[in-house]
């Protein structure tokens, strides 16, 4: 979730009420306030039109009373126009100008973070969209060009750097050059912005230095480039709502050519929904009339108007481009109403729960195995891919594509290996009795998932004399206490095990065991150094054999 | 003294018994530990504490003193072997014919010459005069008396030298001396008096001492009980786990019943299902672990894809969609599910009849380093209810009695968003004077609905289970909830107070 920072004196300023005043509301509409010589804002992702403190105050004041309804903002002609060439990566871009923002020293920042931000999440780290913000008195030209270029002709000097480079030294050279570089650049060719010739951005890379906006710049022009046009749209009108927010409401329009028409944006014209009461009361069990309703909706920013009893049209802000569905503005009533406002209703219908057969087979399983003296552990199912010659029964392991280290890059396909580990991790504990309960995945090529879970408990004893027999004896123990019983004992060759001294077992209950001695040579793989013995219980089978009934 | 009745242990009488039956004499009443040891057979260590029991009984006296323990130093190994210098002057000089000029002596002794000459000097075996060695004594006798004590030493004879010889020996460099305490019992009875007037105390009652009677002849000694017990083991189910199986039993108790399904999962039902864009990027592989092999999974129903892939490129008659290029290629790849509510989303698509309460818990997957408040997998349990009253309300009261019942007396609800609930809310309770998020919440979107192809509302909730554990248990390293540590799992107390429902 994006966390903003601001100074408080900002806060103050902007929402225009007390810091805990406007910390309280800021709080009531699902923003996470953290206090600290400044504030901590955590913005839920649905909202980038409040990733400025300008779009959260627009908001807040609603809820405060202060300013309801649609906010209004003049929108502009200018001449600026920019003509769009094929630009396979990056083929769409979005322009406007904003008079009167009036960039200090604490709005750059706030400016820049609002930028970043909308990279991040809207952007999707600038694949998807990509900002450029422009002094717009430095523009040299009010016409501009937005072409596929290529990187050995395009030379200027890339914001905070003092000497002009070619694209190409761009990439190599600067930071951003390095990190967004290879993201709409296609062989030589890379998307580039120029006014009146001169390059001032080559989205999503960098902007040039020339029209670099400082303390100082009044008024600013945006562009907005992507690889789809409707992100880009939505980028840009929250971004020219937020920025009018703080100027005096004044948008320009900029005029965007292609092959195909002629764009121009931002249009900032609002929606028109439809909202019934009865479905208000269905989600929040509340009922509305017309006119709470509408109350509710104006504080959040709305306009609306009753068509009936039952009906409200809504007009929804081109920012909020969260509003998909009448749920979204079923939201908003909740959270001017306050959800602390809403009283809870406990179910009142009695229905039987039930768990998995297998779940008390395993319960039962587990007691008894503590009763015999084992210790039961538990641990993780990312194991080291090797783990998979450990593991009786499986042949391929199932690999992650991005592990977080070598130490967790396969999931596990047997509890086996992950005892031996526990043995090995306990020398100084002899004699040694624990086990483990748990899911193990195997490849299973008619799964949907081409892997199905395995129902398994597996158990280990380590001690100065140990063996076949020892791990046998508990393994009966265990199925006599359960009610089951062998009904077919194989000799079973792993190199887990010592040859001769393993067993593959079948009982009543088709549950599957295999048990043997390990092997000295997978004793000192692991670094064990006294007799091991494991046995490893698979009882998937029980779910099917009591019957379970599927939802 | 004179010796009254006394209470020996088994171990005391046993001692006094085989010290009488070997001792010599009986007048003598000091020994040391090492003699004690060599006439009983019985280790030093056992006649250590033994002779402490019998002092505090004052039946001994223990005399601590010092003792000089000699042994021989390198230098007198040599001469040992290879003779003492002055000896093997006196060879040198019968060799030569009874005279050596020094200056030969010392050309065929190099720098043990002086040395030798002093010492054949001092021992008067010769002469020196103008510059010349003489030997004045027979051959034969020129033997060192040194070589006979360091003999002793070396034999470990009983090493009373006088003290001018030891004196000698040290300033030669011949002995290292080191001094090391001893105790020394001095018995202030005559064991044999002793023994014929004790009563034997017992200390483990044993099968023969009840057959035989034996224990009537003996007393049952006290014990310090106040004295630590000796460490044993048990067998013990994990305490996690049991935490896990608690949170189960209790969504049985609200009456819902247990779905499962494998937490390598597809996109599909972790995502796009529920409505989460492909460019949304909690879907990257920066945060879904993605599985390299096998990759691509299926999707029988051929219907919710459809239904699927219109809601995310063009929306419905309600919904304006999100509007971009839906891969199904994307959809089926397979990765390790980021949260159980792919379980919900699949026993949704089972279109189950309302009313109705399912859960599932399970590990779920995160790209996360391993740290003591991150693991790269955790557990949720995920919850999903539908009957005729179900809406935000009823959603509310839910969570109220779950958290109730589980044993928290303050808890508050936030608004919150998730991208297949809305509203969406968040679950905060208090554990230990602050608030912990352990809940999300919500009514399903109505897009993940109609994916599914379901027309009435849903309540669905999710919670983490091991920030709960860590808070209730008292760990502050979430790795310890995962230990393979079999001794730290065997410790841990059992949370039978939490499992009772006290208040947290």
């Amino acid at each position: 979730m994006p966390v903003l920072k601001f100074k408080p004196g900002r806060i103050e300023e902007v929402i225009g009420a007390s810091l805990n005043e406007s910390l309280r509301i800021i709080e009531s509409l699902k923003i996470e306030v953290e206090l600290h010589d400044y504030v901590e804002l955590e913005v839920e992702v649905d909202r980038p039109d409040m990733y400025s403190l300008e779009g959260i105050a627009r908001q807040a004041r609603g809820v405060m009373g202060l300013e309801e309804g649609l906010p209004s903002y003049e929108l502009l002609d200018t001449p600026y126009e920019i003509k769009v060439s094929h630009v396979a990566t990056r083929p769409y871009i979005a322009s406007a100008i904003v008079w009167d923002v009036n960039v200090d020293e604490d709005y750059l920042e706030e400016l820049i973070q609002f930028q970043e931000k909308l990279h991040i999440s809207i952007g999707s780290g600038r694949s998807r969209v990509a900002i450029g913000l422009h002094d717009l008195e430095k523009l040299p030209s009010t016409r501009l060009t937005y072409a596929f270029e290529d990187i050995d002709n395009v030379v200027f000097t890339p914001l905070g750097y003092e000497k002009k480079m070619s694209l190409r030294e761009v990439f190599s050279i600067t930071e951003q050059g390095r990190k967004y570089g290879g993201i709409s650049r296609s062989g030589n060719k890379h998307p580039v912005l120029r006014a009146g010739g001169e390059v001032i951005s080559v989205p999503p890379v960098i902007n040039a230095e020339l029209t670099r906006i400082e303390p100082g710049t009044r008024h600013v022009f945006i562009d907005v480039t992507g690889p789809e046009l409707k992100p880009v749209l939505d980028t840009l009108s929250i971004l020219v709502a937020n920025l009018a927010e703080r100027g005096k409401g004044r948008i320009g329009r900029v005029t965007v050519k292609t092959s195909y028409g002629i764009m121009r944006e931002p249009t900032l014209n609002h929606t028109t929904r439809r909202l019934r009461l009865s479905y208000v009361e269905r989600v929040l069990g509340i009922r509305l009339d017309p006119f709470t309703a509408i109350h509710h909706l104006r504080r959040m920013r709305y306009d609306a108007r009753p068509l009936d009893e039952e009906i409200i049209e809504v007009l929804v802000p081109r920012y909020r481009i969260d509003v998909m569905h009448p749920i979204d503005l079923v939201e908003d009533i909740m959270l001017s109403i306050g959800l602390h406002n809403l009283k809870p209703k406990r179910p009142r219908r009695l229905l039987r729960g039930r768990l998995k057969p297998s779940y008390y087979w395993g319960r039962e399983a587990r007691r008894i195995l503590a009763y015999m003296g084992f210790v039961e552990l538990m641990g993780y199912t990312l194991v080291p891919c090797s783990y998979i010659e450990f593991s009786p029964g499986a042949q391929k392991p199932i690999k992650l594509a991005n592990p977080v280290g070598p130490e967790s890059a396969c999931i596990r396909s047997s509890l086996v290996p992950l005892l031996l580990r526990a043995a090995s991790r306990n020398q100084h504990y002899v004699p040694l009795k624990v086990f483990e309960s748990g899911e193990a995945y195997v490849r299973d090529e008619s799964s949907d998932v081409k892997v199905s879970a395995r129902k398994r408990i597996a158990m280990l004893i380590m001690n100065h004399r140990v063996g076949y027999e020892d791990i046998q004896a508990y393994t009966y123990k265990l199925l006599a206490a359960l009610g089951d019983q062998v009904v077919e004992v194989k000799r079973f060759s792993h190199r887990i095990f010592i040859e001769g001294r393993a067993a593959h077992i079948r009982t009543q209950n088709k549950v599957e065991i295999v048990l043997g001695e390990v092997h000295p040579q997978v004793l000192e793989e692991f670094g064990i150094t006294y007799p091991t013995a494991i046995a490893e219980i698979d009882y998937t089978s029980l779910d099917t054999l009591v019957g379970e009934t599927k939802p | 003294m004179n010796v009254r009745q006394v209470f020996l242990s088994e171990a005391e009488y046993e001692f006094l018994k085989k010290l009488s039956e070997r001792m010599v004499g009986g007048e003598r009443r000091l020994y040391s530990v090492d003699e004690l040891s060599k006439l009983t057979g019985i280790s030093k260590s056992s006649i250590e504490s033994l002779i402490r029991l019998l002092e505090e009984k004052g039946l001994v006296r223990i005399v601590r003193r010092e003792r000089e323990i000699y042994s021989l130093t390198s230098v007198a190994r040599k001469y040992m072997e290879q003779g003492f210098p002055e000896e093997r002057l006196v060879r040198k000089l019968q060799e030569s014919g009874g005279e050596l000029p020094v200056k030969s002596v010392q050309e065929l002794m190099g720098g043990e010459a002086a040395i030798a000459i002093a010492h054949a000097l001092r021992k008067k075996w010769i002469r020196l005069s103008s510059g010349k060695v003489e030997l004045v004594v027979d051959p034969g006798e020129a033997l060192a008396v040194e070589r006979k004590y360091l003999e002793a030493i070396a034999s470990n004879k009983p090493q009373a030298l006088p003290r001018s010889v030891v004196e000698e020996l040290k300033h030669r460099k011949l002995l290292s001396v080191e001094r090391r305490a001893e105790s020394l019992v001095e018995f202030l009875a005559d064991p044999r008096e002793i023994i014929a007037k004790s009563t034997v105390e017992i200390g483990a009652l044993t099968k023969d001492l009840i057959v035989s009677g034996a224990w009537k002849r003996a007393r049952l000694k006290s014990y310090d009980i106040t004295a630590s017990p000796p460490h044993i083991r048990m067998g013990r189910t994990n305490f996690f786990r049991e935490f896990i199986d608690y949170i189960r039993e209790l969504m049985r108790e609200l009456g819902f019943i247990e779905v499962e399904s494998p937490p390598i999962e597809l996109e599909f039902w972790n995502y796009d299902v529920l409505y989460q864009p492909q460019f949304h990027p909690a879907r990257q592989a920066t945060d879904t672990f993605i599985v390299e092999s096998p990759s691509r999974g299926t999707v029988g129903d051929a219907s919710i894809i459809e239904r699927v892939k219109k809601l995310h490129e063009v929306g419905d008659d309600e919904s304006t969609g999100w509007q971009y290029s839906w891969s199904l290629e994307r959809a089926l790849r397979i990765i390790l599910r980021s949260h159980t509510t792919a379980v919900s989303a699949r026993v949704l698509a089972a279109r189950p009849t309302p009313p109705f309460r399912y859960f599932t818990i399970g590990r779920v997957y995160r790209v996360e380093k391993i740290d003591a408040n991150h693991l790269p997998e955790f557990h949720q349990v995920d919850g999903i209810a539908s009957e005729d009253d179900v809406d935000l309300r009823w959603l509310l009261g839910f969570l109220s009695e779950f958290l109730e019942r589980l044993g928290f007396a303050e808890y508050k609800f936030r608004p919150a968003y998730f991208p297949f609930t809305e509203p969406s809310i968040e679950g905060y309770v208090r554990i230990g004077g602050r608030w912990l998020e352990i809940l999300g919440a919500g009514l399903f979107r109505p897009e993940v609905l109609r994916a599914v192809g379901v027309d009435y509302t849903v309540a669905a909730w999710g919670m983490g289970i091991e920030r709960l554990a860590m808070a209730l248990y008292g760990l502050n390293d979430i790795r310890q909830l995962y230990s393979y540590n079999a001794s730290f799992v065997e410790s841990i107390p059992i949370g039978w107070r939490v499992y009772a429902g006290a208040k947290v």
